[in-house]
């Protein structure tokens, strides 16, 4: 396998290949699996955080969630997550299928609906600044605003992660370092899906109790 | 190199593809999530609204660890599958203790008699 041992292609590591067949796909994918399990920790640490400042003491008298959030505006940012990643799966039956098209479709379509979910967030957020709203306020609006804003930040990451494959799978086509970046997207893609489902349930749901 | 003549695409992590579960996972999780929304606009502030909204969160959250991320025990997921099953604990124990600590301090010390 020509990536196996990321570039250091000594005797040493092709006889250890030939007789384990390193599997460079499998590895990765472990690899980068484990690195989200980590991420998910971060995630963990801002929703003990938010489940621990979000009470009204913390508010220091300022906002609390009621004026915080937009559920309706929160269900679109939830259709668009939701349909970006079955666009992405639609990209992940083209490439079993060696279509090259239908990956750049399905990467394309996942593209614009992640872009659609980043503009209704951002367009939340201008909302939250414009009405003096601002994330030094309170314990409670740090906490708010940090488990929010993380994930729109892997969000942004993911979307950019997507435009490099859709130049990569154009030019290159399936290699193995296309492929597993593929794979590796598709996990990262949707993990962000699962942290969403659990932001849009208690954060933007609690707040309409 | 010694494998030149494998092709990618063969490999059981693409082969795990299936359009059918994206299909359901969509499904399960847009409508759960329209339930859950709509219960939220309609909740009569009934004290156990949150604990169904949480059971529909982990309701979608397990379907997309099943369909979506593909957590088995087939030869190919095991390890997948052991990690998270090892990591599960840490997030639970993170979230679940640092909540319960810091909502029972005002019962399990004195400043409740000072901040009132």
């Amino acid at each position: 396998m020509a990536t196996a041992s990321g570039g250091m292609d000594s005797t040493a590591d092709g006889l250890w290949e030939a007789h384990y067949h390193h599997d460079a796909i499998a590895t990765r994918t472990l690899g980068f699996w484990l690195y989200l399990l980590s991420d998910a920790m971060i995630f963990a640490g801002l929703f003990a955080a938010y489940g621990v400042l979000s009470h009204s003491y913390n508010a220091a008298g300022g906002p609390t969630l009621h004026t915080l959030v937009n559920p309706l505006s929160a269900y679109g940012e939830t259709f668009a997550v939701l349909t970006s990643v079955l666009a992405y799966g639609g990209a992940m039956v083209a490439l079993k299928r060696n279509n090259r098209t239908g990956v750049l479709v399905g990467l394309g379509a996942a593209f614009i609906l992640g872009s659609v979910f980043l503009g209704l967030e951002v367009q939340d957020f201008a909302q939250l600044f414009h009405a003096g709203i601002y994330p030094q306020d309170s314990g409670y609006l740090s906490a708010f605003f940090a488990l929010v804003m993380t994930h729109g930040l892997h969000m942004a990451f993911g979307l950019l992660w997507m435009a490099v494959m859709f130049v990569q799978v154009g030019t290159q086509g399936f290699t193995d370092k296309t492929v597993y970046r593929l794979l590796n997207l598709k996990l990262f893609w949707h993990f962000q899906a699962v942290i969403w489902v659990l932001v849009f349930i208690f954060v933007d749901l609690r707040g309409v109790l | 190199m010694a494998h030149d003549a494998h092709d990618p695409l063969k490999h059981p992590e693409v082969q795990l593809a299936s359009g059918r579960a994206y299909g359901t996972a969509f499904l399960i999780a847009i409508i759960l999530m329209t339930v859950a929304l709509y219960i939220a606009r309609h909740a009569v502030d009934a004290p156990h609204t949150m604990l169904v909204l949480s059971g529909l969160a982990g309701l979608v959250v397990a379907v997309q660890l099943v369909l979506l991320l593909h957590l088995n025990l087939s030869s190919t997921q095991r390890w997948t599958t052991v990690s998270f099953v090892l990591a599960f604990p840490l997030f639970v124990i993170a979230v679940g203790l640092s909540m319960w600590m810091f909502h029972s301090l005002d019962a399990r010390t004195m400043l409740m008699g000072l901040m009132h």
